[in-house]
């Protein structure tokens, strides 16, 4: 197979996600500000909502919605699979939750006079 | 069955009204709440009771459709289970929490309706996607729960946990997606029940979902974000953390585990079993409370996901999932309840900054707890782990065996290390009282007792005589504010009636044994008596400690044995504990009577007792070493001597004389099952004769050094104990004749000792012997009692110790052990100076002016004492009282080599005739009398200081009653072979442990980064190590 058959074959979303989450998992890692690590806990999420949608992506087929593009009868045979676009969906959800509260946790550490780094909360240790 | 639906309806609705209710007061919110989760709990009682009377599983579809079309709920017995249990923690952390719910804002409320009700929902949903939907909702609440009143602390645990959290989700995410696509489907049976998912992709898939679900289970290393969240949360929240958390985390693992290869359940064993070592051995550097149970939190958890994973991997266990329930299950539910119990009990009294001991309630259900936690009888955890160790053993797995009772026994060390200085307080400081704040911990230890002793009762012990130590403890503390005396007899009264009740099923050794142990147990409940007052505790532990005893005499099964023997170590631990400065020596009591027992189950689940082939091999090895261990054989007697001396002076004989003698029935058991024979070959005789005479000759040198009169009489039985274990391993007629008689005799001269000094330290209130002198003539009967001791422990005629002694030799050389008796004539040889001195320096010399109101001792300690004299003046006059049973007993089973005749009892070497060597003592004495009375010419009576001394005239009895450092001279000759080498080893073997803690715990930075690291290099090595399996 040559490379550019190779790239070809690359799912473009499912590869952009897969680079979201190393960037989202490296942000996590090595950035210590806190709401860096919040931004970076969400870029994460992002990249694999990505990923999740990739999987329904089935190339030549039509959006899952019943028009006058595919019936009843023919959805199954015509349509992407609609089931990740759900999923995704509540995945977005629960991640604006989670980003919303690492955020306010954040905000609540410093305003209690607190560094913006994460190194400066190691007290608890060992 | 009510559908689970209208409970989440419930929990959501709920949450949304709570800002109007909370208008009309924060109690009735609060009631809201607490209503809510009573509605969870009635349901899953309601599913339970529906369920184990025969109903079926039942499942719940929405939207009126079933898989795979939409999300189905299932009700099992599992899951049933599950809700229950959550809702049970969050109802028992109610009684910490209300008060801080109260304080805060709603949030906390809020927080904790959405915690319980995510964490049913992970219970009950077969749904993939529905599961990590629940995960989240739970999640968010937790994050939201953990720093629900601003405590700073919490906020920064709060936000580790967030980030590792988040990397947990997205794995999860990543992996449910993947099933989807290649199982098409997100209902779990439907995933399991196809093939789509054994490929590599597949393994792939589920290894990212496996590996989210063991995140969130808080494996080593990649668990420092879930213990700092343990320490700083509001402690409600760490037992619902720790609690109800872990037990639908665990649920959803169970749940998946039909989508796991075997590689993955090896990853899970492997995580598992890491997580429990190394949680235990960080958990023992631990000082602070609450961080400790959070080790100790990862590491139960761990150990339950290992059960699972190995019970589906391999068959443990007959391969059943009936196994994997139960153990899994009891190990799961002990962890359950103890946890809740102990973080609500320490996070109340962390949070009083109070010092001061536990209010007797609140220190019962500490106890309870802690010893639930660690897997004593009659909790949950002790049934679970004996059939898991049993499992273990029969498939051979000894690393893994070994590896959960290493762990075990660290895990005891720490939290019974905690309990003893929470017992004992700080000196000086208020008892702490709990208050409502106590209801949570005392509701969840008496779940633990009423689920284990159901559990045992109607499983593998279900003759009630065996549960009487139980019975008597709690009948006893919960008359604990009668007066003592009362109980006393009342203690008393049960060991006899016990005896009355078992001495019809023993058999004739059984009842030789029963005579020492539950008459022990009943005289020292008598002498007990000599001090008024309530005496809170002792009687109920004594009482304890005496049924077990009798309950090990009893015991049928290898199971029974077993749970005889650790109740009484259970007993015995918190007698010596109940000392004064028993702190110390308590610990050590307890891990070397745990590591013992440890051994000794080891041995017992590997088929060391039946008389099988596998008992004459290691497998009887291994519970010959525990009994060694209980026995204080040298080298692992380091537990022994502080412990007879610390704890109360009734307790300190009651352990020695008495309960001493257990582990010696049980040799004698062990070797009887396999036809009076050792295992392991002729070589364990050897070396268990030398392990004996090396016992009796350090035991010796020790105590001959000792100042503590207590100490002394501790050294002194270590010594004893020694010269029966090396008679008993001659393994012949003679031999087994002279080990039951000296452990009669041990028994009748070591309790008139203990009696005796027990009434000397009650009077002169000090245990040093150099501070006492002269005690004759105030202490008559207490003089004479350790005078015929002492006769009778040296051997000398005419008192029944010289039969010993006469048996002892005749053994030996008989057996052509020369070396052996040699030594063990030198051990008497050095006995005899203890022995002298305890005469010299307590009873003769000058008595101290401090001293001068002492009077005898009470009638409790003077009466048995004269009970005990005319007993041994009667086996000394006609030992065949004591030897025609003996003989009986040991029975045709060896050649005979003794024989009575008349009076003389006759062996190879020669006779020894008890009668005719009292009469002639008695003669000789007579005339030396006699000729002295008749030479007695205007005899005058001599004080105190009536004599010259170096011709000076001493005023001051220090001067003329040499008896501080009394034995230095020997200590130049002999000194050498007293130095604490045991103690040492043991120290270096405890600092070992700790430093590889210690280390391991350099792990846990109190970096959120640090953490986040961990968990990906965690996840990282697990696949890695997947793409090797």
């Amino acid at each position: 197979m040559s490379i550019l058959e190779f790239v070809s074959r690359i799912n473009p979303v499912a590869a952009s996600g897969a680079v979201l989450v190393l960037v989202g998992v490296w942000g996590v890692l090595a950035r210590p500000n806190l709401f860096k690590i919040a931004i970076a806990t969400s870029v994460l999420e992002t990249g694999v909502n990505l990923v999740i949608l990739s999987t329904g992506y089935i190339r030549g087929r039509t959006a899952p919605i019943l028009d006058s593009a595919a019936d009843a009868s023919t959805a199954a045979a015509r349509m992407t699979d609609p089931v990740p676009q759900a999923l995704v969906l509540t995945a977005i959800v629960i991640g604006l939750a989670v980003t919303a509260l690492q955020l306010s946790y954040a905000v609540r550490l410093r305003a209690a006079g607190g560094g913006s780094s994460i190194e400066s909360y190691g007290d608890e240790k060992w | 069955m009510v559908n689970p639906l209208w409970l989440f309806a419930l929990s959501l609705g709920a949450a949304f009204l709570l800002p109007l209710v909370d208008r009309l007061g924060r109690r009735i919110a609060l009631a809201l709440v607490h209503g809510v989760t009573a509605a969870w709990l009635a349901a899953g009682i309601f599913w339970l009771s529906i369920l184990l009377s025969g109903g079926e599983a039942m499942d719940f579809g929405t939207a009126g459709f079933m898989a795979p079309l939409a999300i189905v709920l299932r009700v099992g017995l599992a899951e049933a289970a599950g809700v229950t249990a959550v809702a049970l923690t969050g109802l028992l952390a109610a009684s910490s929490l209300t008060r801080s719910l109260r304080d805060a804002p709603l949030g906390g409320s809020m927080a904790l309706l959405m915690v319980l009700m995510g964490l049913s929902g992970i219970v009950l949903t077969r749904d993939l996607f529905n599961l990590f939907v629940f995960l989240e909702i739970s999640a968010i609440g937790t994050y939201g729960f953990l720093g629900f009143d601003d405590r700073k602390p919490a906020l920064r645990a709060a936000f580790k946990y967030m980030i590792a959290g988040g990397l947990a989700s997205s794995l999860y995410l990543i992996g449910v997606i993947y099933v989807y696509r290649l199982a098409d489907t997100l209902n779990l049976d439907i995933a399991a029940s196809g093939t789509a998912l054994s490929g590599p992709a597949g393994t792939a898939a589920v290894f990212f979902l496996l590996a989210a679900l063991l995140v969130e289970l808080k494996p080593f290393p990649a668990n420092g974000w879930a213990v700092d969240a343990y320490e700083t949360a509001h402690p409600g929240v760490s037992a619902i953390l720790s609690g109800a958390s872990a037990t639908a985390l665990l649920l959803a693992l169970w749940k998946i585990l039909p989508l796991l290869g075997p590689a993955h359940l090896s990853l899970v064993a492997a995580s598992g079993l890491a997580t429990f070592a190394a949680g235990n051995l960080v958990g023992a550097r631990q000082d602070r409370p609450l961080r400790m149970l959070g080790y100790s939190s990862v590491a139960q958890v761990g150990l339950v996901a290992a059960v699972a994973a190995l019970a589906r991997l391999s068959g443990l266990g007959d391969g059943g999932s009936d196994f994997a329930a139960m153990v899994a299950g009891g190990l799961l539910l002990n962890h359950l309840l103890a946890k809740t119990g102990l973080f609500l009990l320490a996070g109340a009294v962390e949070d009083d900054r109070a010092r001061g001991p536990l209010s007797p309630l609140a220190l019962a259900a500490a106890g309870i707890l802690s010893a639930a936690l660690v897997g004593l009888p009659p909790f949950p955890g002790f049934w679970a782990k004996w059939r898991l160790v049993r499992a273990l053993a029969d498939s051979g797995r000894w690393w893994i065996l070994a590896l959960v009772l290493g762990g075990s026994l660290l895990e005891a060390f720490y939290v019974f290390r905690w309990l003893g200085a929470r017992t004992k307080g700080e000196a000086g400081e208020a008892p702490v009282r709990l208050g409502i704040r106590g209801a949570g911990p005392v509701l969840a230890a008496l779940l633990l007792v009423a689920a284990g002793t159901l559990g045992g009762i109607r499983g593998p012990v279900p003759d009630l005589l065996l549960w009487a130590p139980w019975a008597a403890a709690a009948v006893l503390f919960l008359l604990d504010g009668i007066p003592g005396r009362l109980k006393g007899i009342l203690s008393a009264a049960a060991a006899a009636a016990f005896g009355a009740a078992v001495w019809g099923r023993l058999d004739g050794l059984g009842q030789f044994f029963a005579v020492m142990l539950l008459g022990g147990g009943a005289l020292f409940s008598i002498a007990a008596l000599r001090k008024g007052g309530a005496r809170r505790g002792l009687y109920p532990l004594l009482s304890a400690a005496t049924l077990a005893l009798g309950a090990i005499l009893a015991a049928r099964t290898p199971l029974e044995f077993f749970f005889a023997w650790e109740t009484m170590t259970a007993a015995s631990w918190l007698l010596v504990l109940r000392g004064r400065d028993g702190r110390k020596p308590a610990l050590s009591y307890i891990v070397f009577g745990l590591g013992g027992a440890f051994l000794l189950m080891a041995g017992l689940a590997a088929g060391g007792w039946d008389g099988g082939t596998a008992a004459a091999g290691w497998p009887g090895l291994l519970v010959l070493a525990g009994l060694l261990v209980k026995a204080g054989a040298l080298g692992v007697h380091v537990w022994l001597p502080g412990s007879y001396a610390e704890s109360d002076d009734e307790s300190s004989g009651f352990l020695s004389a008495a309960l001493s003698k257990a582990p010696v029935f049980a040799l004698f058991a062990l070797a009887l099952s396999l036809g009076a024979a050792l295992p392991g070959g002729p070589w364990t005789s050897r070396v268990l004769g030398w392990l004996g005479l090396a016992t009796a000759l350090g035991g010796a040198l020790y105590a001959v050094y000792q100042e503590d009169i207590k100490r002394t009489l501790a050294y002194s039985s270590l010594g004893q104990i020694g010269y029966i274990l090396l008679a008993f391993a001659a393994m012949d007629q003679a031999g087994w004749t002279t080990s039951l008689y000296l452990a009669l005799n041990h028994f009748l001269y070591k309790s008139m000792l203990f009696l005796a000094v027990a009434g000397v330290i009650q009077r002169t209130g000090t245990r040093n012997m150099y501070e006492m002198g002269g005690l004759i003539k105030k202490m008559p009967v207490s003089f004479l009692s350790v005078l015929m001791a002492i006769i009778a422990l040296s051997g000398v005629p005419p008192l029944s110790g010289f039969g010993g002694k006469w048996l002892l030799y005749s053994t030996l050389i008989g057996k052509g052990w020369y070396l052996e008796a040699a030594v063990a004539f030198f051990a008497s040889g050095v006995a005899f100076l203890y022995l002298y001195r305890l005469i010299h320096s307590i009873f003769l010399g000058q008595p101290k002016p401090s001293q001068s109101e002492v009077r005898e001792a009470p009638a409790a300690l003077v009466l048995p004492q004269l009970l005990l004299m005319a007993v041994l003046m009667a086996v000394s006059v006609f030992p065949r009282l004591m030897l025609d049973p003996i003989l009986a007993l040991v029975g045709d089973r060896f050649p005979t080599t003794l024989a009575f005749e008349g009076s003389r009892l006759r062996s190879a070497l020669g006779y020894w005739d008890g009668t005719l060597t009292m009469v002639v003592t008695g003669g000789v004495f007579a005339l030396c009398l006699a000729w002295m009375l008749a030479n007695l010419h205007n005899p005058q009576s001599v004080r105190q200081f009536n004599i010259v001394f170096a011709a000076e005239r001493p005023l001051r009895p220090e001067t003329t009653h040499y008896a501080w450092r009394f034995f230095e001279p020997y200590r130049k000759a002999l000194g050498f072979l007293t130095r604490e080498r045991a103690e040492r080893f043991w120290d270096a073997f405890g600092t070992g442990a700790a430093s590889v803690g210690g280390a391991l715990r350099r792990l846990y930075t109190g970096n959120g980064q640090t953490y986040a690291l961990h968990v990906v290099l965690y996840v990282a090595v697990l696949y890695l190590l997947l793409g090797v399996l």
